[in-house]
């Protein structure tokens, strides 16, 4: 198959029609479109997908997206409502061309409402194919389930590596569909099950026959035995297998809605841990301005507390005083009962010799001073100064009672500040995903969950599966005994023999056909990963019975660990395999394939599609692909170039380079 | 008076219940609010603790706008205390006064928001020895 001419109308940021000539001859089969990002590369990618398959997927390969979204804007508004996109092609020498359109119309921004979709095949010269062929006939020229091996983009690459990532046996899985569906394995399966059909039918006429002659009625009622146990083995089998489809279009479904979020993953993250601190954060301020208010109800004297104290002290100190009051007083009273008693006996009771001796005029004098003082000292009770002080005692622990409540009230500020901090963040956080309210852990368990059902869905198969191929063994078995029963028609007998042969046949070839075929995709990836890597210490890469993909060391070691350069050229080469196994000719059109890759890679890709003598149709960016630059890596190979100008946000054309 | 008076002894003529003014129920009402304190009674009591150490005059404080809660409800320890502190034989009107006092007393930076409850109460700092 080769494109030759792509025409679109009202396609994307194409307003009216557009026109862009794709033929190319082998010696030049590179056809460049060079374009910024917005200017409508991956338009121009769908365009061809749609035309073709009348179907288009978001950029992460799975979300359906409506036709509706690539109507041009411009057109719309200017109620120009036809839209279509026409391809010339051709395809084991004749030419065809396909066109699909439709009429679009929008009540309200951004709801385009598509109707009246046709499609046209006509093979130049002939007659046009009935519609509702037409599927059959683009499936029969380049299937649907192999399209992404020639029509991708970065994307996909990233979507290919991710899976070729996973966990073994999900990449196994992955693997071994992949080649299942290069090498068109569905249609053999198809095959044996139609076969299997055939013989049933064959048997149970034959068996038919026995009971209407009565005889063997054992292995008659043997043979109907074994073929209810069959049929119920296999609606449960059918049953399981759609569980299965089920729980592979959920996963899918997930995986895309996961991925549609995975810019903001790490923001949803950080604000969730953001809201967890923050709720510890007011659960901490809750709990300390629970300690302050307990604090102040337990010392519910606080706001007076430096009155309080200093009535203590002044009670204290009053005790003090009193207490030196009354000592003076009972050294006064003393010193009065000495005088008192000198006078009195005449002798002086300190040295034992008369008052005489001394002036007794000078005691009286003296006598008289003491009870002067003794009157003029203070009488206050100390019992009263001690009360009081005692009744003041529990203020005295204000200091430290009041030095908790401002340790608390910094601890309270300093959680207040930290959590107004994380509330800042959160409140940014949420206006850069403002519109997301996707829960992505909910997506990330259920997912978990899928894939644990489905793994679990797998096992039940394969052993529901060999259940199935051991009754269907037995079921032949017993019709083979049938049919050697004298009273089978010959016809009948020897068409039950064909058809045993025939599925052996099929069975044998199907195992060889997948075993070469998974040989020769694991060389050609082998060869063009080695063509394609910039790193020295691989020597290839293997596909084992297991459908294990790995790279191989010099030493013929399978590698666990490879580069994440490596992974996606490893990625680009079973693509590229899977395309060179799956069908003779097609044109291989890449969108913004060299965008994560580096410069030793682009390089190396470049010069692998230089040795393409079939149609190459390449969108890139001036960040991957200068003409200056890069341009001798094609060697001359540029059969045709073109730019994608930007005319305004809603409108771009296509000019020759 | 002496010291081992207790409101036990003097509560005869004394009210039964007490309450805030109208203006002064809301201030109290924001103190729980804003987590100073559990109760309104216990931000009342505190209010009249600091009317004590503002020397603010009790016979001006607002007048209560009925009744709110009952003398058996407030803390025995702070009825005891104004009894001998005052010295009164009416603790829980001149808790009342006070209170009212008080609360009026920090109304605004309490209707402001934003305050700690050492700034609202103007609470001294000591030294710890």
């Amino acid at each position: 198959m080769q494109l030759l001419e792509l025409k679109l109308r009202n396609w994307g940021p194409f307003y009216g029609e557009h026109k862009v000539d794709l033929a190319v001859d082998p010696s030049a089969p590179v056809i460049l479109f060079r374009g910024e990002n917005m200017r409508g590369k991956t338009s121009l990618l769908r365009a061809i997908v749609w035309c073709l398959y009348g179907q288009l997927r978001e950029q992460d390969g799975r979300t359906p997206l409506p036709v509706g979204k690539m109507v041009n804007l411009d057109a719309l508004q200017a109620g120009d409502t036809p839209f279509g996109v026409t391809l010339r092609f051709s395809h084991n020498g004749v030419e065809y061309v396909l066109h699909r359109s439709g009429t679009a119309d929008s009540d309200q921004p951004d709801k385009v409402i598509v109707s009246q979709v046709v499609v046209d095949l006509i093979p130049v010269g002939g007659l046009p194919y009935p519609a509702a062929n037409i599927p059959e006939i683009i499936d029969g020229i380049i299937s649907r389930d192999i399209a992404d091996f020639f029509f991708f983009d970065g994307e996909m690459l990233t979507r290919f590596e991710e899976r070729l990532r996973e966990e073994r046996a999900t990449s196994q899985g992955f693997v071994r569909a992949q080649v299942e569906r290069a090498l068109g394995l569905p249609f053999m399966t198809n095959l044996a099950s139609d076969l299997e059909t055939i013989q049933d039918a064959i048997t149970a006429s034959m068996d038919q026959v026995l009971r209407k002659e009565k005889k063997n009625n054992a292995l008659s009622e043997k043979f109907r035995d074994k073929t209810d146990e069959l049929a119920g083995v296999e609606k449960d089998l059918a049953d399981l297998r759609a569980r299965d489809t089920d729980l592979v279009a959920q996963i899918a479904d997930y995986e895309a809605q996961l991925s549609k979020v995975e810019e903001i993953k790490e923001l949803y993250y950080e604000r969730k841990a953001l809201e967890a601190d923050i709720e510890r954060g007011e659960d901490t301020i809750k709990d300390i301005r629970a300690s302050i208010a307990n604090l102040a109800e337990t010392n519910w004297w606080l706001p007076a507390a430096d009155t309080l104290v200093a009535k203590l002290e002044a009670a204290e100190a009053e005790i003090v005083a009193a207490e030196d009051a009354d000592r003076e007083r009972y050294k006064l009273q003393f010193r009065i009962d000495q005088v008192e008693k000198q006078l009195g006996s005449g002798v002086c009771p300190a040295c034992g010799q008369p008052v005489s001796v001394h002036n007794e005029a000078e005691l009286n004098a003296e006598l008289s001073q003491l009870r002067q003082e003794l009157a003029a000292s203070p009488t206050k009770s100390v019992d009263d100064a001690r009360r009081q002080r005692d009744r003041l005692r529990p203020f005295g622990r204000a200091a430290s009672v009041l030095q908790r409540v401002f340790e608390q009230e910094q601890d309270l500020g300093r959680e207040k500040l930290r959590v107004d901090k994380k509330r800042q963040r959160t409140r940014q956080i949420s206006e850069q995903i403002s519109g997301n309210t996707v829960n992505i852990d909910a997506l990330e368990r259920t997912l978990v969950h899928l894939k644990a059902t489905k793994q679990r869905s797998g096992l039940a198969l394969s052993g529901l599966e060999d259940k199935r191929q051991a009754l269907k063994n037995e079921v032949n078995r017993i019709g083979n005994q049938i049919a050697d029963q004298p009273e089978v028609d010959e016809t009948e007998r020897r068409l039950q023999r064909s058809v045993n042969e025939a599925q052996e046949i099929v069975s044998k070839s199907f195992d060889h056909f997948r075993e070469s075929m998974r040989d020769r995709v694991a060389k050609a990836t082998s060869d063009l990963f080695l063509r394609l890597t910039t790193e020295k210490e691989y020597s290839g890469v293997s596909i084992n019975e297991d459908y294990l993909l790995s790279v191989i060391d010099h030493q013929g070691r399978a590698l666990s660990m490879i580069s994440a350069g490596a992974n996606q050229i490893l990625t680009m080469a079973f693509i590229g395999a899977l395309a060179e196994c799956s069908v003779d000719e097609a044109p291989m059109v890449m969108d913004t394939p060299f965008g994560r890759l580096d410069t030793g890679h682009r390089n190396a890709i470049l010069s692998w599609v230089s040795t393409f003598n079939t149609q190459v149709i390449l969108f890139v960016q001036s960040g991957e692909y200068e003409p200056e630059r890069h341009a001798y890596l094609l060697d001359g190979k540029i059969g045709r170039e073109y730019t994608i100008d930007r005319l305004s946000p809603t409108r771009s054309e296509v000019h020759a380079a | 008076m002496t010291v081992n008076d207790s409101a036990e002894q003097a509560v005869d003529s004394d009210k039964v219940t007490i309450g805030p003014s109208a203006a002064n129920k809301d201030v109290l009402d924001l103190l729980v609010t804003q987590g100073h304190f559990n109760s309104s009674l216990a931000a009342f009591q505190a209010a009249a603790m600091l009317a004590i150490r503002k020397d603010l005059e009790a016979s001006s404080a607002p007048a209560s706008a009925g009744t709110m809660w009952n003398r058996g409800s407030v803390n025995r320890q702070i009825l005891d205390f104004l009894a001998w502190y005052m010295p009164t034989t009416m603790p829980a009107r001149v808790l009342e006064q006070l209170g009212n006092a008080g609360t009026a007393y920090i109304a605004e930076k309490v209707k402001t928001g934003g305050y700690r409850f050492s700034e609202i109460f103007d609470l001294p700092h000591m030294a710890v020895e």
